[in-house]
């Protein structure tokens, strides 16, 4: 039995995670991630109007919010069978692309990139030596 | 290093060397045009005239930058995105730079141990200073536990911040009234702010999402002034809470003449028609959209063609649903001498908005509205004919 250590709040996400490790010999042996909310978005949604769902469905997250809402539609026009005109469904493909490169961008620069980045470091940084090293990898 | 566990690797702005933070700061600062741009329409946001704007950004420059702690419970950080928006870095930039924002879990370096200790300092240093700001809401049920930080439930966290702070700006529908997770059956027993810990020191600021500009005006009312703004009984600062939807909505015309979108995509609705047969909520909403709109480029649901969900009013989520039927009890003008209708639908919406929402309220209309629609394979066209019973 190694050390355990806890990390509660995982910060810069959606929602409220805790990441369990067990290090033994400077090894993770076990790992354990627990959702620390559940709101019962499943079970409100029961008995309610199916037009409806997309709204409910998509306060799951309001970082990656459009795709839960597709999702959710997507199901309950499966669930009715309904076909769904080529144009509608352009305007959805493109609502996701928009979707896409704006999650992307809110993803890196504001939740991940504290974890690549030294800030402190960073700070001491030459702009125009990262500049000239950055023109010299890019084409 | 950001990451580790000891507690002395916790990263502490203020031990940034002075000329490093300054050099980061005006490579990345706002320019004074985007700077007055901002103000300008945080000004008109709490109705004042543009000769304002001044005494705003004197306030913002000589003042002692408020300390805000952030806390975000049962929510979906829609909230926290609308001010991150990339699409008007000013707005986001220029909220983070007049408070000294010291916790927020959304986008601070720290994790677990530091992330509370962080919390803990700021709680200490600040006592009775700073101000809280609430995203989401708490769980109430089984003592808490659907929704735990650092393994304390969040309702602890909520009064145990909440006790020492100036102010309290519950942020977003679920901080306000308890949100999508409060909606029936409730299975967590979520409520808002005001129902843990009393409506003092509260201020609301509900919506999902909430429009930034409302929270941004707010704070500079506060900083530029140094009291409260009116509100109204539900707390909601009236500059921005104080109107209907309906009251300044670009469709109002094409309602007080008759004009209607009976379906999605029908002529009617191309033609940009009143969308309150669709189920809008405008008559029964209180907020500032149609006026203030979002992300800086003049986008709101209504003028994308979606009627409006209600979502600034409490328990939305079961008052105003379903969502694509419109409201019970709205006088619908038609044809010619509509202008009394539509005057009388004014003052019908505010008196009978509690009649409405018990009108709606409870799962039993939801099933029964449910059981109707039953073998309807078109699921779109059962408002239209609710409506056209009205009418005739």
């Amino acid at each position: 039995m190694g050390k355990r250590i806890t990390i509660d709040p995982i910060t810069r996400i959606e929602g409220h995670l805790r990441i369990d490790v067990e290090v033994d010999g400077g090894k993770v042996r076990e790992a354990w991630a627990s959702a620390q909310m559940w709101r019962g978005i499943e079970v409100i949604l029961k008995g309610r109007d199916p037009r409806d769902a997309w709204a409910f469905t998509q306060r799951i997250c309001g970082v990656c919010t459009t795709v839960h809402a597709i999702a959710s539609v997507r199901a309950v026009e499966d669930a009715l069978g309904l076909e769904i005109p080529l144009n509608a469904q352009y305007v959805r493909n493109i609502i996701l692309c928009a979707h896409g490169l704006h999650d992307h961008i809110v993803h890196f620069y504001h939740l991940s990139a504290l974890d690549w980045v030294d800030v402190v470091s960073a700070l001491k940084a030459d702009p125009k030596k990262t500049a000239e090293l950055a023109q010299t990898i890019s084409d | 290093m950001l990451l580790k566990i000891s507690s002395k690797e916790v990263l502490v702005v203020e031990n940034i060397p002075k000329s490093y933070k300054e050099g980061f700061m005006s490579a990345w600062n706002l320019d004074r045009r985007e700077f007055l741009k901002v103000l300008t329409a945080a000004v008109a946001t709490m109705g004042f005239p543009a000769s304002f704007v001044d005494k705003v950004e004197a306030a913002v420059a000589t003042k002692k930058k408020p300390t805000v702690i952030w806390l975000n419970f049962m929510e979906c950080t829609g909230c926290t995105e609308t001010l991150l928006r990339a699409s008007h870095p000013p707005l986001g930039r220029f909220l983070l730079e007049i408070v000294n924002l010291e916790y927020h879990e959304t986008i601070m370096a720290g994790a677990g141990a530091q992330a509370e200790e962080a919390l803990n300092r700021a709680v200490k240093n600040y006592k009775g200073e700073y101000i809280l700001v609430v995203e989401g809401a708490v769980s109430t049920k089984d003592g808490g536990i659907y929704c735990q930080i650092g393994g304390k439930p969040a309702i602890q966290i909520l009064k145990d911040v909440s006790k020492d702070a100036k102010l309290i700006i519950a942020y977003g529908t679920c901080a306000c009234f308890g949100g999508v997770q409060a909606a029936y059956p409730n299975p967590t027993g979520a409520v808002g702010r005001g129902e843990v810990i009393g409506k003092d020191k509260l201020i609301n600021i509900p919506g999902c999402p909430p429009n930034p500009y409302n929270i941004l005006s707010t704070v500079l009312y506060i900083l530029t002034f140094g009291r409260l703004p009116e509100m109204d009984e539900l707390k909601r600062p009236t500059f921005a809470y104080g109107r209907r939807i309906h009251d300044h909505c670009e469709r109002r015309a094409h309602f007080d003449e008759g004009r209607f979108a009976e379906s999605f995509g029908d002529e009617r609705h191309r033609k940009g028609y009143c969308l309150y047969k669709l189920g809008c909520k405008g008559p029964v909403t209180y907020a500032n959209c149609s006026v203030l709109k979002f992300c800086d480029v003049g986008a709101w649901p209504i003028g994308a063609g979606h009627p409006c969900m209600g979502c600034t009013e409490p328990g939305f989520w079961d008052t105003m649903t379903p969502f694509y039927e419109h409201l019970p009890k709205v006088t619908i003008p038609v044809g010619e001498g509509i202008i009394t209708d539509a005057e009388r639908i004014g003052t019908m919406a505010i008196t009978g908005a509690g009649a409405v929402i018990a009108l709606h309220a409870g799962a039993g209309v939801i099933k029964s509205g449910l059981k109707k629609k039953k073998g309807e394979p078109q699921i779109m066209s059962s408002s239209d004919e609710k409506s056209e019973k009205e009418e005739g």
